[in-house]
């Protein structure tokens, strides 16, 4: 199991099939004081992907050296993260924990979008061509994915830098794709690549940029 | 309205208060087909933040030039951000849209976690240290937040970087903290950086590093 701070926690399956499916979250109190009222939520950082159903569940105390389980339902279409929080009390003071992302495998895709990086120093200046760079995996053998680039500029703006098709990808290969953007405005830009098998999105990464002047 | 071709959409209102809201969606078809069958869904990123109640809305079919307004209700907690998608068909083949993300204010928080970066060249070596800086930035008058960094690791370590107790901040002012991390390991770091007020978490964000063998 994994551990932050006083708590060790597990969630599982961590593979699941699309579909209607359940999660147990298994909870153990590591700490010396016990925890109670907790309220007990696993929440997405992807609703399209995985959704969870309800609004939490409810341990009166969870006392030291103590594990549970606690189930969750979850609506599963494609591969996506969820997080632990725990809202409670500790010594009759409000308490409060979370987890990191947790990834939760959903179906067989045939490919994943591993990550999008920006070639640059860190807050690069405006007018300057940035060079950035996606990584696909292949799991199993595909030749009809499409990856999309796009940007959403400080104003708002959301435009469309590239769009490519992957040609054959075997399972277990690695595939680089380069696309680059010249930044106009100061602020945050929000890079976007979105990985395509047919009209199902499978993969889905950011990457930002700070643009000083 | 913003447009993302054949979609113009809009959500309203974009700053609400904290507790169960509603919220509107428009969307309308600018392109010459027909769209059916859809599906049309209000997603959250981050759902602690926003919790959009129901499995979504359904629109058998929105010709050119039709508008819709559909109504979504959500449980707000937090400033978050969310994003639309229609599955359906068009021309009788498979259609999926899907807007880019909207930050929805919640609330008046105290101050803002504006980002999050690894100041570093891509793809660093092990071994090499990095600095990791985030920038806040005070909404009103506020003092005593408190600043966590950590960093997952490619084995699926989480470890706590630094805390910092922020210096009062008054509104619009701008701040930057730092963390450092060694990164031991090939592959891919995600570095966290948490704000709080109390013990409720009012920003959050992350950002990524691979890291090479030297």
């Amino acid at each position: 199991m994994a551990r932050r701070h006083s708590i060790e926690y597990e969630v599982s399956p961590r593979s699941v099939e699309a579909g209607v499916r359940w999660l147990t979250l298994k909870l153990k109190n590591l700490g010396a004081e016990d925890l109670t009222m907790l309220e007990v939520r696993l929440n997405s950082l992807d609703t399209q992907s995985l959704n969870v159903f309800g609004t939490g569940s409810y341990l009166s105390a969870l006392k030291a050296g103590e594990e549970k389980e606690v189930f969750f339902q979850v609506s599963a279409h494609t591969t996506g993260s969820v997080y632990v929080t725990l809202d409670g009390q500790k010594k009759d003071r409000p308490w409060r924990w979370e987890s990191p992302g947790i990834s939760v495998s959903v179906g067989e895709d045939v490919a994943e979008l591993v990550s999008l990086f920006a070639l640059t120093e860190p807050y690069p200046i405006l007018g300057e061509e940035i060079t950035c760079e996606a990584i696909v995996r292949g799991l199993a053998p595909s030749r009809n994915l499409v990856l999309e680039f796009w940007a959403q500029t400080p104003s708002g703006e959301f435009r469309s830098l590239a769009k490519e098709g992957m040609g054959f990808l075997g399972a277990d290969e690695e595939a680089r794709h380069i696309f680059e953007i010249t930044p106009e405005e100061e602020g945050i830009y929000i890079l976007h690549a979105y990985l395509y098998d047919g009209a199902r999105r499978i993969g889905h990464q950011t990457e930002y940029l700070s643009m000083t002047i | 309205m913003a447009i993302l071709y054949p979609i113009q959409y809009e959500l309203n209102p974009k700053s609400q208060e904290r507790g169960m809201r509603w919220a509107t969606l428009s969307l309308k078809n600018i392109g010459n087909e027909g769209l059916t069958l859809l599906d049309v869904r209000l997603n959250s990123l981050d759902a602690y933040s926003i919790t959009v109640h129901g499995t979504g809305s359904y629109v058998p079919s929105l010709g050119p030039k039709e508008e819709r307004i559909l109504p979504f209700q959500m449980q707000a907690n937090a400033t978050g951000r969310v994003y639309v998608s229609l599955d359906g068909f068009k021309n009788g083949e498979p259609f999926h849209w899907e807007s880019p993300d909207m930050r929805l204010k919640v609330g008046q928080e105290l101050a803002e976690l504006v980002s999050l970066f690894a100041l570093t060249q891509p793809y660093p070596p092990a071994g090499e240290q990095i600095k990791c800086e985030a920038t806040l930035l005070g909404l009103v008058s506020s003092r005593g937040l408190r600043l966590e960094f950590w960093a997952e690791t490619p084995s699926a370590d989480f470890e706590e970087l630094g805390t910092v107790e922020t210096k009062d901040l008054s509104g619009g002012e701008a701040v930057r903290y730092a963390a450092e991390v060694t990164p031991e390991e090939e592959g891919l770091y995600t570095i966290h950086a948490y704000l709080y007020h109390g013990t409720r978490r009012i920003g959050h964000k992350v950002d990524k590093v691979y890291v090479k063998k030297t």
